[in-house]
């Protein structure tokens, strides 16, 4: 497995889960703009996002666009993101957001799925050493369900089983002793949360009822992992971001359908228009996810520093089996932040001139990385 | 005689001192009989044939029986009322037709043939006078019939006599009634004794024009020396006037041939066999009423020598209405001797001795034999005997008839005080509540029963009010008129999208900007929208009414029952149930003012929904009420003064303003689980304070002491019933024993006056 810091995400898929990503790429961009540290996307990443800015711009041709119906993901996707050195692609903080079908959690169903049997042990792998949590939730089907028949549909849409199995899971791992120390964090991520706001152009007023809706809806999901992790504690981010943020909802439309047991049900199809001719895409509080990513490594940083001065006085056989055998968060953050990548690096660097520039490389990224660590949060996001 | 006139004046004088007692004892007892009457009705078993379950309680008290001893009572009071209010000592004047009766008459008053008529052959005494002793007055006093007492009085009982029913109504109605026919339906056992009645009636049918003037019911004074003609019948004649029919009763006074007398009356007994109906009724009821003394005029002629058995029958009634006196102390018989053969004289006589006096044994009657025609005879033998036996016999018959009616009301008022005393024990034993407990104990019921109603309709409600309640009604509602609203935007805003966009492009070339127009629109399509919705009002008012007729449907039946006009709309039911509370004689204001807040109820769109589909119709506003915070619309208004650009123009009007109809129809979808929530809340207020309210329980009683017969108005089975028929019972039987228990304790009183 590639040594990175690791996220998970669940929610449906077409809750928009790689426009999340476009607007957490664009508000990091925006945060890093002229730190001489850039964002680097894998190849598969890169292709997502970019066919993501595609359609937006053809939605933008075609004046009016939908958000496609909501349903379970069916299938495993991985975004792989790294604040890199610009012009130095050996400095970088890697990041990989794993997004993937919260029913392959069952192991009754997960046979029935050859894409479940071939990936679920790298999923796994990936669930458990997750510092955060991703719960994108689509804002409007919370917010537009207002009869009971669309509020009890509502729940199916926004998979909160799914939900809830693959929270159970991640905090279990989190809960580990291996895991105790490290970071951890759920974030409960509202998208398409123009109409609400009207602090983004927008007139909403509904900020409040937004809140208190995935409150309510998410308590149970919340106490899930607060109950598996009590050997230590889990941040919970509450971040209803703006995806497009030049959108407004002009009609949500409650279609009838049948479910997979083949009784009736309702799908949810937003209907969306743009605010403003050109539309100016400006996404709100999507930074919110990097922030809180950089944060568990700066956060991990501290924890390893202490360790090392612990180590001090501990036996040196032991401390230097664990060095020489990294793995995990901590071989993350000793690799990437810690210096160790560097030295690497120098052994096979020739030029002293170039083992500086590279080390000023290093110093200037972990010095982004604690800004934006330290950067407050979006005044929309509250920690639960 | 001055002795027997003190002695009779004297009589008259303590039976004046009677009259007021007497007249207090009757209306006692009138009213004991009322009493009874009343209790007969209380306690007799429901007529409409249900199971009373009252009457085991009651029992079944014998008031029939006290009925017929109140009468007893009131018959012998009446009698004793008869005797104290003469003014007179009267003496009757009594025989069969044709023994000399007015003829004796004629000789005790001095009157002649003139005022008293008699005659040989056919009967000539129309109308029994009475006749008064004065000394100073001399004249007759008629009292005529009016028509329908002459019709009640005279014809009617002809009609029942000779069975020809019903009697005439009027007098036309017998002049015209047809009697011809009626001798040949005669048997010929009767027509003996019923012809002579019908000849009688058809005699009274053919001359009514000839005393129809006279049925005036007046009283006329009349000279003696005219007055035959109102007491006697005419000569026969076909044509014979007939006044004396509408004389009802005549009076005549003169000086009798008796000096030094005292008020002294004499009257002119029915005869026994006279061929007019009712003849021996007449003669009991004079007899029982009208005289003090009677002589029975007997003249021994030669078929008539012999006391026959219609003379043992005379006295025979006689005697039965003589109960307490001898009645050798009450008749005398006068052997009328005049004209007659002595042998006839002797034989009658010896026929009296023989067959009257001995076969009685002890005292015999009081026999006398005199000329009755021999006025002076008659003063001596009769007259003047007669008032000096009346003068000592008087005052211990009128002793003996007061002590009689004392006797029979003091046994028939103890009976009756024993009846009532064992029903009041009975009625006593019946633990029955009190009105006031009852009032109180239905106060509670009603206060129950309205609550476990109301707690019932409200439970409905937040039924209602919950959130998984589907108010589906209410939702395709709102869709539909959702829906309306969108094709209309969909429609060019109801004007066509070529035609909107051609008055677009027309204003845009006048404008020369499209700005005007576009704002113009979004002014008028949000206008437009916010009156389109209020279609929504309909069912917010059938929510409101569906209050309200729940609410009534939950007061109960009973409730209602106070408002006059239930089948209108459940608000005007609860109005005017209001009103009746606050403007009962007991009022009810804090019940009343409980369901004015139920009335106040306010769902109507402007004040419910309006305010928020108003902010959901912000998006249509051009520009946005804080420009440095908002840019608004204004980017997407701005667009070329083309064909294309008034397209441009709709699309994106359309899309602001389907935005506005679905955040409207989405503030409205909130409005059923709204309005069900504050129809519960009202629901719970209403029963807090209609029910729990400090003031509810007093209010409830006040209600039921106030409506007790409107809310109970079939109140005549069941507990309440036998309570109250317990309660009416016990008052009326303890008043009928205070009265009988006041009989005895007046008794000593009477007796005391008696004596």
């Amino acid at each position: 497995m590639t040594l990175s810091f690791k996220a998970s995400m669940v929610g449906p898929s077409r809750v928009g889960k790689t426009t999340l990503i476009t607007a957490i790429l664009a508000e990091t961009e925006t945060m890093l703009a002229g730190s001489g540290i850039s964002l680097a996307m894998g190849e598969e990443t890169e292709l997502r996002v970019r066919r993501n800015r595609r359609n937006l711009r053809r939605a933008v041709e075609g004046r009016e666009f939908e958000a496609s119906s909501l349903g379970g993901t069916q299938s495993m996707a991985l975004y792989d993101v790294s604040l890199q050195a610009v012009g130095d692609s050996s400095v970088q903080i890697p990041f990989s957001i794993l997004d993937y079908p919260g029913g392959w959690l069952d192991p009754d169903t997960r046979p029935q799925s050859t894409a479940a049997k071939e990936s679920w042990a790298a999923c796994e792998a990936h669930i458990t050493e997750s510092l955060m949590l991703l719960v994108p939730v689509e804002a409007a089907v919370l917010m537009e369900a207002v009869t009971p028949a669309q509020r009890r549909a509502a729940v199916d849409l926004l998979g909160f089983e799914d939900v809830q199995a693959m929270a159970r899971k991640w905090a279990q791992a989190r809960n580990q002793p291996e895991h105790r120390e490290e970071p951890a964090v759920l974030v409960l991520a509202p998208l398409k949360c123009e109409k609400y706001f009207d602090d983004n152009g927008g007139q909403g007023r509904e900020s409040a009822r937004l809140r208190e809706l995935v409150r309510e809806k998410y308590r149970e999901t919340v106490a899930v992992v607060n109950a598996e992790a009590k050997n230590r504690a889990i941040r919970v981010v509450y971040a209803p971001i703006d995806t497009y943020g030049c959108v407004d909802l002009i009609e949500g439309e409650w279609i009838q359908t049948v479910d997979v047991y083949g009784d009736p049900a309702l799908d949810f199809r937003g209907h969306y228009r743009f605010r403003e001719i050109p539309p100016v895409v400006r996404p709100k509080a999507a930074g919110t996810v990097m922030q809180e990513l950089c944060r568990c490594v700066v956060a991990g940083q501290d924890v390893e520093e202490r360790r090392r001065a612990a180590a001090a006085v501990a036996v040196y056989q032991q401390a230097l089996e664990r060095k020489v055998e990294p793995k995990g968060f901590w071989g993350a953050v000793d690799y990437y932040v810690s210096g160790e990548a560097l030295a690497n690096r120098n052994t096979r660097l020739d030029s002293r001139q170039t083992i500086v520039a590279t080390a000023q490389r290093q110093q200037q990224l972990k010095a982004v990385l604690e800004r934006i660590a330290k950067e407050p949060a979006d005044q929309r996001v509250e920690e639960w | 005689m001055s002795s027997i006139r003190e002695q009779l004046d004297e009589v008259l004088r303590r039976r004046g001192e009677y009259r007021p007692v007497v007249e207090e004892e009757i209306d006692r007892w009138t009213r004991i009989g009322q009493l009874v009457a009343t209790l007969g009705e209380a306690a007799a078993p429901d007529l409409a044939g249900e199971p009373d379950p009252a009457q085991p309680v009651l029992g079944a008290p014998d008031t029939a029986e006290m009925a017929a001893a109140v009468e007893d009572c009131l018959a012998v009071l009446a009698t004793v009322r008869a005797r104290v209010n003469r003014g007179t000592v009267n003496i009757g004047v009594s025989g069969r037709a044709r023994n000399g009766k007015s003829t004796v008459l004629q000789a005790l008053s001095g009157l002649d043939d003139r005022q008293i008529p008699s005659g040989r052959g056919q009967p000539v005494t129309a109308v029994r006078s009475r006749i008064y002793h004065s000394a100073t007055d001399r004249g007759a006093r008629l009292r005529m019939h009016t028509a329908a007492s002459f019709l009640a009085e005279v014809i009617a009982p002809y009609h029942a006599e000779l069975g020809l029913g019903r009697a005439p109504q009027s007098l036309e109605e017998f002049a015209r009634h047809g009697y011809g026919h009626v001798a040949d339906g005669l048997g010929p056992q009767d027509k003996p004794r019923l012809a002579p009645v019908l000849a009688r009636l058809q005699e009274a049918q053919e001359a009514v024009e000839s005393y129809r003037p006279y049925l005036t019911g007046e009283t006329r004074t009349v000279d003696l020396t005219d007055i035959r003609q109102w007491v006697a019948y005419p000569e026969p004649s076909a044509q014979a006037a007939r006044p004396y029919l509408a004389v009802r009763d005549a009076a005549i006074t003169c000086a009798f041939p008796l000096e030094d007398l005292t008020a002294l009356g004499l009257v002119d007994m029915p005869g026994l066999g006279e061929l007019v109906p009712r003849a021996e009724e007449h003669h009991l009821d004079g007899l029982r009423n009208d005289i003090d003394f009677v002589i029975v005029v007997k003249r021994p002629t030669d078929t008539n020598s012999m006391w026959a058995q219609e003379d043992a029958r005379a006295l025979q009634l006689i005697g039965s209405v003589c109960t307490t006196a001898d009645v050798r102390d009450f008749a005398l018989v006068l052997v009328n001797t005049g004209g007659c053969l002595p042998e006839n004289i002797a034989a009658l006589q010896d026929d009296l001795d023989k067959r009257l006096n001995n076969a009685s044994g002890g005292r015999g009657y009081w026999v006398v034999a005199a000329d009755g025609a021999d006025r002076d005879a008659v003063r001596d033998q009769v007259l003047r005997p007669v008032l000096e036996h009346l003068a000592l016999a008087l005052p211990r018959m009128d002793r003996a008839a007061i002590e009689d009616a004392v006797r029979v009301c003091e046994e028939h008022g103890e009976r009756i005080a024993e009846q009532a005393a064992a029903w009041a024990q009975r009625l006593r034993a019946a633990a029955v509540p009190t009105s006031t407990e009852q009032s109180i104990a239905r106060a509670e019921e009603l206060r129950a029963e309205v609550a476990a109603s109301v707690q019932g309709w409200v439970d409905t409600l937040k039924g209602r009010a919950a959130d998984d309640f589907e108010d589906t009604e209410f939702y395709e509602r709102i869709t539909e008129v959702h829906q309306e609203v969108r094709a209309w935007v969909l429609d060019g805003f109801g004007q066509g999208a070529d035609a909107w966009r051609q008055r677009a492009l027309n204003r845009f070339r006048v404008d020369r900007a499209s700005l005007p127009f576009a704002s113009a629109e979004l002014n008028r399509i949000r206008v437009e929208m916010a009156r389109r919705f209020s279609a929504v009002d309909s069912l917010l008012s059938r929510r409101r009414d569906e209050y309200w007729a729940g609410l009534a449907a939950a007061l109960g039946p009973r409730l209602t029952l106070l408002v006059e006009d239930t089948a209108g709309p459940a608000q005007h039911v609860l109005s005017e149930l209001a009103a009746v509370l606050r403007d009962a004689p007991e009022p009810c204001p804090e019940l009343a003012e409980t369901l004015g807040f139920a009335l106040d109820v306010r769902l109507d769109y402007r004040t419910r929904a309006l305010p928020r589909v108003r902010r959901a119709l912000e998006v249509l506003l051009p520009e946005p009420d804080d420009p440095a915070h908002d840019s608004g619309p204004a980017t997407l208004l701005s667009v070329p003064r083309t064909d294309e650009g008034a397209g441009l123009l709709l699309e994106r009007i359309t899309q602001l303003a389907r935005q506005a109809a679905y955040d409207a129809q989405g503030v409205l979808a909130q409005e059923p689980g709204t309005t069900a929530q504050v129809l519960f809340a009202y629901g719970e207020q209403f029963e807090d304070a209609f029910v729990r309210a400090e003031s509810s329980e007093a209010e409830f009683r006040r209600l039921v002491a106030g409506f007790q017969d409107r809310l109970w108005p079939g109140d005549r089975t069941g507990p309440q019933a036998v309570s109250a028929r317990v309660h009416r019972l016990r008052h009326l039987v303890a008043e009928l024993r205070r009265m009988t228990g006041d009989a005895r304790a007046q008794r000593p009183e009477t007796e005391r006056r008696t004596r």
